[in-house]
């Protein structure tokens, strides 16, 4: 079972939602809406977030991002939708439920931090647990457990504006992870951390996520800190959700223009694996009598990666020779090759569905452009590459 | 565009709240006054420099020692100026009305910050009540809640609740959304949210909210005092009233020390409190290095051990204080306790009359509350029934309107002094204007003004309707209007460059001892007759306090004994009326006592009628008027506005009553070099009285500054009178030296006087034959003197203590002394020795009697004299 399912939500500000929201079923554009008084924050938005998932909400301000954040704790009613947590639904429970909810199983980190200027740093990472009851002495012990986990042992008795943005945020993340909630909500949470301290703190999460397996839905407006975190990219344009799937396939197959032109400024070749760009192990063998085994390729290969190698190690091996360089699996068995046309070819502009030729190079990895089905099974979400260069 | 009667429907909307809400009113005034009372009571009790203590050691704790020696220095001087019981009430009344506003303006402000609607409810309600003036709630006030604390703290409340609600809102407004949606990502439930992150962070603002309430409120205590809230606000409008520059700064000065006390410890505690100030606080101290003894603060823990030990002292000094005080023993308890509230309007003759009925009601056994009041509230507080009477009733023409509107629920207990009279004055250096009919044609002269004072006077709207159509001035002049104080400052102003100038003015009033001017005689008698200032009850005193509604009855006070009685008071200081009361009892022991105890009435009461011996009380007076109610005023006031200030403002100079004027020198005309005026010899000149005593007791001077506490340089100073001595150092010195204040007062203006006292000028036809007196020596002497002018008749016997001799100056008087009649004729006398019973009447119409008696305070005990 998913640990979060959204399920055609929408989210219209202004009067007579429901009226609109009729309208937006019937095609209706966001901006005749907007004319008559009447926001349309999130229109039909539909997803799921496996346990263990980062799953990215990526798109510009303005785009319904964080309203659609909101609805997933219940900060916000969905004007209509259900939002599954654990096959709960949010949107039916009473206020007093829901701040269970919210109080145990939920948390969030916040864009500018919201620690309370008024507690010190124990006293805000236990502030989930005061919520709940929990006596002072089990408080104290698992904030300074978190604290210690965000990388903050030592700093409990001083006050948050004694502290740094990076570290504001590490209390911040410290108070989220103090509840031991399973689903934990990020609200653009690095955005307001210079770029330095944004990547510590990134890899601070990745190497987190990897002992407390936490699901994560992080909202950002940055596709680099998207195509780092996210196991899964949604984006979002003008309450809509129009593409939905990993990193490389935003990159390699973008679903319009709009979201080609946030690819642009990615440095493809730190995102892009070489899994997801090698070509099936067929094409180089040949055929007849010229038929190459696998061991010759390998042989000849001028490297040999595994499937989560960046492609830009890949450009000094192909560099040296005409042959495809090899790409193995854990068990050091040929899954895949790089030839050097292949390589050059994703480093070009990404291709959109107009542009795309029918026969596009890399077939066998490019997914339908918008995936409205489950993700891939969790196995292969953790095995996925990240760049971490 | 018709007329929309608002005015009718907030009145009668008021009087239905009053009839259906009265339960209402009277909770609310029942828990105010119990708050404050207890309040009040609480920070009376210690002993003025131990509370102080108290009060600077929260200054140190919070501020530093600085702080805590400057509060110290301000409160001791509250006390040394005597209006530290004034600030305790001040102080009480702020804080009460601070705490029932905030808790009001408190919840208030939290859910006009929750919701959007009741803030746009709200806010408009606010403006309304914060700009709508003050004093206009002040008489709807008294119908509600009665005279007293209650109205004054109610308008305060009313005034200082919107900075409560709009700062309270404008706080939790401010608070950062990201941390209460932080708050409720979390779970926190909305009260939890205002409680643990709300309310905390919104402190610093509401804190500066609660600091704007408390400066509102010591902004409203003049105000109050206007309605009875006493206090300093009372002490500031009675110095307005009086024009008493001192004693205004004195109060100004502790209402500021106040003011500054409570802002600096409300902004000192807003910091301490909040958590987001203590943070600032402690970053600071880290920031500034190592500490300064002058930052040294004692720990709460020591601070509040200190200030719990001061207080314990003082509250066991102030426990053993009340002990002191109490009703003077030996004095015939018929009262038994009862309560009586006497209201009053803060002028001279109000105050006396007022203190000299509190003293002798409770020698009498009577429980004496005093309230000052403006003049509305005091006529709306005894027809309310809250008071049950007043001394200061000028009618029939100054207080008519109130009498109009209320008199139907007030008692008339008849006039004690009289005539007063209204007019315009002029300078004498203004030739050739010497009556209203004069002034026609001169407006070049005044430039067509004609100095007034409050618009809502009964004077002015005399002056308008009557006076100037009577001389036909209503083209020629402009009445300009104004305040009392400003129609003086214009008159001084005007007198010092020796300006042309005509002022509305009034007898009696010191004006004209204080300057040489002229009363402009009114031969049409536009202005109608004087008033009689009367005693008012409320309806139903006579019946429920028959003893005290009778000697009011009977009261009359002579000029002589209104201003040595009101300069008494007046050197006393306010807060110390009744010492000076007391002491001018001593002096003049007739007055009280049901009996008098040396069994001769007051010579010097003048007015044949005086009070016979022997028939268990005072008699009643012969020139009173019959105490029946008045009638509507003549003249209908210009407003219905309860008046601000009628047309009387200050020391009553009775002489003026009397009409002191010289024949050549212009109707009305006052010389003050002549007249014995009692501001001059207010202005101590005691140094020669003091040495006579001394030496006469044989002492040295530094014999008396050990007996007084006083130092020998500073005694020698007094003697050769460079220094003046304070009302406390007079008392002390005149302890040391065995005798009064009053005697040495006495001893020291009579040894300079010359008097010379006009005679009237005024010989319209109607007033030869009107019976008056006119007394012929003014202050306190040795000799007494009185002309009796028309058909009196004494009602009664006399006996007096010293030798008394009259003169027959024109007509004739049947004289029965011993039981023998005498007659006289013009040019006879008449000498009766002390101790002779005697009675008289004037048998034609133009009699003149001249009564010439040694001063009943001689007696014969030659170390009681100084002289």
């Amino acid at each position: 079972m998913s640990r979060l399912q959204a399920e055609h939500l929408y989210k219209v500000f202004g009067r007579r939602p429901e009226e609109a929201i009729q309208r937006l079923e019937g095609g209706a554009d966001r901006d005749e809406l907007r004319a008559e008084g009447t926001t349309a924050a999130v229109v039909d938005a539909s997803f799921t977030v496996e346990p263990g998932q980062i799953f990215v909400v990526m798109g510009l301000s303005g785009s319904g991002k964080s309203t659609l954040l909101r609805m997933l704790n219940g900060l916000l009613a969905p004007t209509s939708g259900r939002v599954l947590f654990d096959g709960q639904d949010l949107t039916a429970l009473t206020g007093g439920e829901l701040r269970a909810v919210r109080s145990r199983r939920i948390s969030m980190v916040f864009q500018h931090f919201a620690l309370f200027p008024h507690r010190s740093v124990r006293e805000n990472a236990a502030y989930g647990l005061e919520v709940q009851g929990v006596p002072r002495a089990e408080r104290d012990h698992r904030a300074a457990e978190a604290l210690a986990l965000a990388g903050l042992a030592g700093w409990e008795d001083s006050w948050p504006d004694e502290l740094s943005g990076g570290m504001q945020q590490r209390v911040g993340l410290a108070r989220a992870l103090a509840t031991d909630a399973d689903l934990l909500l990020m609200d653009e949470s690095f955005s307001a951390l210079d770029p330095l301290i944004r990547r510590d703190m990134q890899d601070q999460l990745l190497q987190l996520q990897k002992t407390l397996k936490k699901t994560i839905v992080f909202i950002t407006h940055d596709l680099n800190e998207a195509m780092r975190l996210g196991d899964r990219i949604a984006v979002m344009r003008d309450g809509r959700i129009v593409q939905l799937g990993s990193a490389e396939d935003i990159l390699v197959t973008p679903a319009d223009d709009y979201v080609a032109s946030f690819t642009q400024d990615v440095d493809r070749s730190r995102v892009l694996t070489a899994g997801a760009i090698m070509a099936d192990p067929e094409t180089v063998l040949g055929e007849g009598p010229e038929r190459r085994s696998a061991e010759d390729v390998l042989a000849a290969a001028p490297a040999t990666v595994r499937a989560d190698t960046p492609i830009i190690e890949l450009f000094t091996p192909c560099s040296t020779g005409e042959a495809p360089v090899a790409v193995v699996d854990g068990t050091g068995a040929l899954t895949g090759v790089v030839p050097r046309a292949r390589l050059l070819a994703v480093l070009g502009e990404p291709m959109t569905p107009s542009s795309a030729p029918e026969t596009g190079p890399p077939a066998a990895a490019a997914p339908a452009p918008v995936d409205r089905t489950p993700a891939p099974a969790p196995a292969e979400a953790e095995a996925k590459a990240v760049a971490r260069a | 565009m018709p007329r929309l009667n608002i005015g009718d429907w907030v009145d009668s909307g008021v009087d239905w709240l009053r009839l259906h809400l009265e339960w209402l009113f009277d909770a609310v005034s029942a828990v105010v006054t119990g708050m404050y009372d207890g309040i009040d009571a609480a920070l009376s009790a210690p002993e003025p420099l131990l509370f102080a203590g108290v009060l600077a050691i929260a200054a140190w704790w919070l501020r530093g020692l600085l702080a805590g020696v400057l509060a110290f220095a301000g409160f001791a001087l509250i006390d040394s100026i005597q209006l530290w019981d004034d600030a305790m009430s001040t102080l009480s009344l702020v804080l009460v009305a601070t705490l029932v506003t905030l808790a009001i303006a408190v919840p208030l402000g939290v859910w006009a910050s929750r919701s959007t609607t009741v803030s746009a409810v709200v806010r408009p309600v606010l403006d309304f009540m914060q700009t709508m003036p003050a004093m206009v709630y002040l008489i709807p006030g008294i119908i509600f809640f009665g005279v007293g604390v209650v109205p004054g703290i109610i308008a305060t409340i009313v005034f200082a609740l919107p900075p409560g609600v709009r700062m309270t809102e404008l706080g939790i407004r401010q608070v950062d959304k990201e941390l209460v949606e932080a708050a409720e990502a979390f779970g926190t439930t909305p009260r939890d949210t205002l409680f643990r992150v709300q309310l905390p962070l919104a402190l610093p603002t509401i804190m500066a909210g609660v600091n704007q309430v408390i400066m509102l409120g010591l902004s409203m205590v003049v105000i109050a005092g206007m309605v009875g809230g006493g206090g300093l606000g009372g002490a500031v409008y009675r110095a307005i009233g009086n024009v008493d520059i001192g004693l205004g700064f004195e109060a100004g000065v502790s209402i500021v020390i106040l003011a500054m006390y409570l802002d600096r410890m409300t902004g000192e505690l807003g910091r301490q409190v909040s958590p987001l100030g203590r943070r600032a606080a402690a970053r600071a101290v880290a920031a500034s290095g190592r500490p300064r003894l002058r930052d040294y603060r004692p720990r709460p823990a020591v601070a509040l051990t200190g200030a719990v030990v001061l207080a314990l002292v003082a509250g066991g000094i102030g426990i053993f204080g009340t002990e002191k005080s109490g009703r003077p023993a030996g004095a015939a308890d018929i009262g038994k306790g009862r309560q009586v509230t006497i209201g009053y309007i803060p002028w001279d003759e109000g105050i006396a009359s007022t203190f000299l009925w509190k003293e002798v009601l409770e020698r009498r056994g009577f429980e004496v509350e005093t309230k000052q009041l403006e003049a509305g509230a005091l006529y709306t507080g005894l027809a309310g029934g809250q008071l049950d009477f007043q001394t200061d009733g000028w009618l029939p023409v100054t207080h008519a309107q109130y009498w109009k509107k209320y008199g139907d629920r007030l008692e008339d207990l008849g006039s004690w002094y009289g005539p007063t009279s209204l007019e315009l004055a002029v300078p004498s250096y203004v030739d050739g204007i010497d009556s209203l009919a004069d002034l026609k044609g001169q407006s070049g002269k005044f430039k067509g003004r004609i100095i007034g004072i409050e618009p809502s006077a009964g004077m002015m709207g005399l002056l308008d309707d009557k006076v100037l159509d009577a001389y036909g001035l209503g083209d020629e002049y402009e009445v300009v209007d104004g305040s009392t104080p400003g129609m003086l400052a214009e008159l001084k102003r005007a007198y010092q460059k020796k300006e042309p100038i005509v002022t509305t003015l009034w007898s009696p009033h010191w004006a004209y001892s204080t300057y040489d001017l002229k009363k402009l005689k009114d031969p049409e008698g536009a202005w109608g007759k004087g008033d009689g200032v009367h005693t008012i009850a409320r309806k139903g005193f006579a019946a429920d306090q028959p003893e005290i509604s009778r000697w009011l009855k009977d009261f009359t006070m002579t000029e002589k004994q209104l201003t040595s009685l009101e300069a008494l008071i007046q050197r006393a200081g306010t807060g110390e009326e009744q010492h000076a009361v007391r002491a001018w009892l001593k002096e003049n022991p007739e007055v009280e006592g049901e009996r008098p105890p040396r069994g001769g009435p007051p010579p010097r009461n003048g007015p044949p009628g005086g009070r016979p011996p022997g028939r268990g009380g005072p008699a009643p007076s012969g020139f009173r008027p019959p105490a029946s109610p008045h009638r509507p005023p003549t003249c209908p006031p210009r407003a219905p506005a309860a008046p601000v200030r009628c047309a009387v403002c200050a020391r009553p100079e009775p002489e003026a009553a009397y009409g002191e004027t010289g024949p050549g020198r212009g109707a009305g005309r006052m010389d003050a070099k002549d007249g014995k005026d009692p501001k001059e010899t207010e202005r101590l000149r005691v140094g020669a009285a003091v040495r006579r005593r001394r030496r006469a007791l044989d002492l040295t001077l530094a014999a008396v500054a050990e007996r007084s506490g006083l130092s020998v340089p500073f005694l020698s100073q007094v003697e050769n009178e460079r220094a003046r001595p304070s009302t406390r150092s007079l008392q002390r010195v005149a302890d040391a030296l065995e005798t009064t204040v009053g005697r040495l007062v006495e001893a020291s203006d009579a040894a300079r006087t010359i008097a010379v006292v006009r005679a009237p000028a005024d010989t319209e036809d109607d007033l030869v034959y009107a019976r008056r007196t006119r007394r012929l020596v003014r202050g306190r002497h040795q000799l007494e003197a009185l002309e009796f002018t028309g058909e009196y008749d004494t009602e009664g016997e006399f006996q007096h203590r010293n030798d008394e001799m009259m003169y027959v100056a024109d007509g004739a008087v049947e004289v029965e002394a011993e039981g023998r009649a005498h007659r006289l004729g013009r040019g006879d006398t008449l000498f009766l020795s002390g101790g002779v019973r005697h009675r008289w009447r004037a048998t034609v119409p133009e009699t003149r009697l001249v009564v010439v008696t040694v001063a009943d305070h001689i007696v014969e005990t030659p170390a009681d004299t100084t002289r």
